[in-house]
């Protein structure tokens, strides 16, 4: 095998632990605070927050 | 365009934001490498994005613009105040030194140590592009660099783990049952 070849493999190894790390997260419900948060939201009680969307 | 002060519909594009707030978590959590601290950038990231949607080009990928908004978060704010990790016991120990030993939860635990070890930039780099399944063009757009640095950080992220953990066998590190992954999820969730 060669070496771009056996670094590939390695990468694709790298990649597929981290998945399996953080599945769960992408997986689970979402956290209560995030629907609540989301209600209040729909209900237009957020706050004001122009920071940090520039595109 | 919506009016973010205005009563939510079935189209509006605010509704979208939610779908992608699995992967802002993620990505929340390999920058902060703390899960109280991913959560709470989450929900800024949120709010910040809801409150100027206007700002969102409709048709545009919103969860690349998601992603910006949260990595500028993370750099104008959480970084500044963050923990000097490593986290010798590891971010992910906490809960799993309690646990009995176990080889896949430990090679996992030294895997995701080795990975927080990294910069800032190839964390965020490699969990765009490794684990989120963003392409290299749309984690460029994210993280407001070109497609070759992108690239670069990537590659040189997951040179570094393979280097450092002597990944040369045939597979990935083994978790090997679903309750090393509960552990392991409530120890990053509860950090």
């Amino acid at each position: 095998m060669n070496r771009t070849s056996e670094q590939n493999k390695r990468g694709a190894q790298v990649d597929e632990s981290l998945r399996r790390a953080f599945q769960p997260t992408l997986d689970e419900d979402l956290p209560d605070r995030f629907r609540s948060l989301l209600a209040a939201l729909r209900d237009g009680k957020d706050a004001d927050d122009e920071e940090d969307t520039r595109k | 365009m919506s009016d973010a002060s205005g009563p939510v519909g079935a189209a509006d594009p605010r509704e979208e934001i939610v779908t992608h707030i699995p992967a802002l978590r993620a990505f929340a959590l390999a920058l902060t490498r703390n899960g109280a601290d991913a959560d709470d950038m989450v929900q800024d990231s949120v709010v910040k994005a809801w409150t100027n949607i206007e700002k969102f080009e409709p048709g545009s990928n919103m969860r690349a613009w998601l992603y910006t908004i949260l990595r500028n978060t993370y750099y104008s704010q959480y970084r500044k105040r963050r923990r000097e990790v490593s986290d010798p016991e590891g971010i992910f120990a906490g809960q799993l030194s309690e646990k009995p030993a176990h080889d896949g939860r430990l090679q996992m635990q030294d895997f995701l140590e080795e990975f927080n070890k990294l910069p800032d930039d190839q964390r965020e780099a490699l969990i765009l592009v490794g684990v989120l399944g963003e392409s290299y063009e749309d984690a460029a757009r994210a993280c407001d660099v070109a497609v070759g640095t992108i690239k670069s950080r990537t590659s040189r992220a997951r040179a570094m783990l393979a280097e450092r953990l002597e990944i040369s066998n045939d597979k990935a590190f083994e978790l090997t049952d679903a309750a090393t992954l509960g552990v392991i999820t409530s120890a990053a969730a509860s950090r």
